[in-house]
């Protein structure tokens, strides 16, 4: 009798460790290019590689980073969020309006936060509870919370917010730039829950296999409205930055930022599909597209040009993205 | 715990779909440490059957008890957690392709330990890894890393680890939808052998849909054979033709 275990053996180990080789580079590919890309514009771009430079290119990064964190939650669970700016823009208005109306600090920022998980609540509930497409649902939140932003200041900016309320935009903790901090210290909190807790397991399953998900135990509802909530969540604080950095909130903040999230995610390598990705892929998607915008500048680029490099470079990371999942599968 | 009592009895079971019959007054028993052969042409009821069984639908009439309580199945969900574990022709519709095995294997059920004296939980790879190798091995299956994604294992072994979930789950029956009708040959035949090694070394009653013969006959203890929604007969593969199976699933005469 031909015993089961050796009928289901495994194949050859050699070819294989080759290929993991491969993929292992492919995941991190976005850290190669940017390593590339770093020690190219190191000798052929002035003022480059410079401390100053690089605190710039990282404080680039913080608003557009923190959005991303949240983005990419959503992307792995395979949905998305397009509500996110507008979330931010309301978040800032709305922490601006508080402060105005005598609200103390600490009160409006709770209020921010919680306008942001508000927002993400909604979407969850949309996507999960009415069954709505998540690009449906995060559409309609787009549209209304721009909206909502825009009517409660009639579209005007609110200038001039306390110091207090700055500090995330605008303050530092001894040499280092308050909103450099908050980029690490986040990437790194979210990157743990992503691998180390069930909740960021899920997610992943979540994203990878619905149905099985579901038929295994998972909570789909509760693990897809808590990843829009933590979405909501992170652009509101993004929105506390921003208005923090600019000393100011306007509704028309973060416009088109949805679209800069999710090339950094795409462009890191995390599938729109869901499932497959990390946030250290994502953190390397944001600082290369927050790389190419500073060299630009050194370089006295027409900022125009940004779009079109950023969409050549989304087309690359989706053929690295098929080629990835090409590698992967089982061939006989 | 009888161990030959009936543990799975379906009685007097109608289903319709508007004006279609799928099922009419269907009795259905199966025995603790049984494998039972469900067979029966296009139509004569056998997935609706089983449909029922696995909570995708109630049916019109009829009580289903499970070790003697009678049970109800609010969806697929509540029938997998009072233990039926259903897997349809594609098995590996239950996994998640780009997660690696142990990941599949504790899907929804993931062990964790205390990290920061209890403050926090995070998640027990290491333990989860041992015991995926040990579910594996039991059910002798050997595949070369417990940490690589089910897509790039072949349709076989994805199989192979859909049942070796099941396992672990312990469930009181599985149920198997044409469990080999995806699979090429060779394959074929390790997975049959896998299922066979379920029921008879680890006495987990089967139910087996299937339309190849060849196959229920080599593993089943009982062949039960439906047509146009009723169950026309009964017989051991031992003691059967299949020229008399055959017959009775054509009908006729």
């Amino acid at each position: 009798m031909i015993s089961v275990g050796r009928g289901l053996s495994p194949r050859p180990v050699a070819p294989m460790k080759r290929r993991e080789l491969l993929k292992l580079l492919l995941d991190n590919s976005v850290w190669i290019i940017i390593a590339i890309f770093f020690i190219l514009n190191a000798l052929f771009t002035p003022k480059f590689f410079t401390v100053l430079n690089f605190r710039n290119i990282l404080i680039h990064s913080s608003i557009l980073g923190i959005v991303v964190i949240g983005e990419s939650f959503c992307l792995l669970s395979g949905h998305l969020d397009l509500s996110v700016e507008s979330t931010l823009a309301l978040s800032a208005v709305l922490g601006a309006m508080s402060v105005k109306n005598a609200l103390p600090v600490p009160l409006a920022v709770c209020i921010m936060l919680a306008s942001g998980m508000l927002v993400g609540f909604a979407n969850g509930a949309l996507v999960r509870k009415l069954g709505l497409n998540a690009f449906v649902a995060t559409l309609i939140t787009y549209i209304g919370i721009r909206g909502t932003a825009l009517g409660i200041v009639e579209g005007k900016t609110i200038w001039n917010l306390p110091t207090s309320l700055c500090f995330f935009g605008a303050g530092t903790i001894g040499v280092f730039p308050v909103q450099i901090v908050l980029l690490a210290v986040l990437y790194l909190l979210f990157h743990a829950v992503l691998v180390y807790t069930r909740f960021g397991r899920h997610v992943y399953l979540v994203g990878d296999n619905q149905t099985a998900a579901r038929i295994s135990g998972i909570n789909v509802d509760r693990v897809v409205i808590t990843v829009f909530m933590l979405s909501g969540l992170l652009s509101a604080f993004a929105g506390l930055v921003m208005a923090g950095r600019l000393n100011s909130a306007s509704p028309l903040f973060g416009t088109g930022m949805v679209f800069e999230a999710m090339s950094a995610a795409i462009i890191g390598g995390i599938s729109l599909r869901g499932g497959i990705g990390s946030l250290s892929m994502a953190l390397g998607g944001v600082l290369l597209l927050s790389a190419i915008s500073n060299v630009l500048n050194l370089h006295a680029v027409s900022p125009y040009w940004i779009q079109t490099i950023r969409a050549l470079m989304i087309l690359f990371a989706v053929a690295l993205d098929s080629l990835k999942r090409r590698l992967m599968r089982y061939e006989e | 715990m009888k161990s030959d009592g009936v543990l799975l009895k379906m009685e007097g079971i109608c289903k319709s779909f508007g004006e279609v019959r799928a099922l009419e007054n269907v009795h259905f028993t199966l025995s603790h440490h049984e494998i039972v052969g469900l067979v029966g042409g296009n139509g004569a009821g056998k997935s609706t059957l089983i449909k029922i069984l696995a909570g995708v639908f109630p049916p019109d009439r009829g009580k289903i008890y499970l070790e003697g309580r009678e049970v109800h199945f609010k969806s697929p969900r509540d029938a997998y957690e009072q233990g039926i574990y259903t897997v349809h022709q594609k098995m590996e519709e239950i996994l998640a392709p780009h997660h690696d095995v142990t990941a599949n294997i504790f899907m929804g059920e993931e062990k964790t330990k205390p990290l920061l004296g209890g403050l926090l939980r995070v998640l027990a790879r290491r333990e989860m890894e041992k015991e995926a190798e040990s579910v594996l091995s039991r059910v002798g299956i050997t595949i070369d890393s417990v940490r690589r994604p089910i897509i790039s294992y072949s349709g076989g072994q994805r199989q192979a680890v859909a049942l070796a979930k099941a396992l672990r789950k312990k469930p009181k029956i599985l149920v198997l939808d044409e469990p080999t009708a995806a699979l090429g040959v060779k394959e074929k035949f390790q997975v049959l052998h896998l299922i066979k090694r379920l029921g008879r070394e680890e006495g987990i009653p089967i139910i087996i849909v299937s339309h190849n013969l060849e196959e229920v006959f080599e593993i089943v203890d009982r062949i039960v054979v439906l047509r146009n929604g009723q169950i026309v007969g009964e017989c051991s593969p031992s003691l059967a033709t299949k020229e008399q199976v055959v017959q009775m699933i054509v009908g006729g005469e």
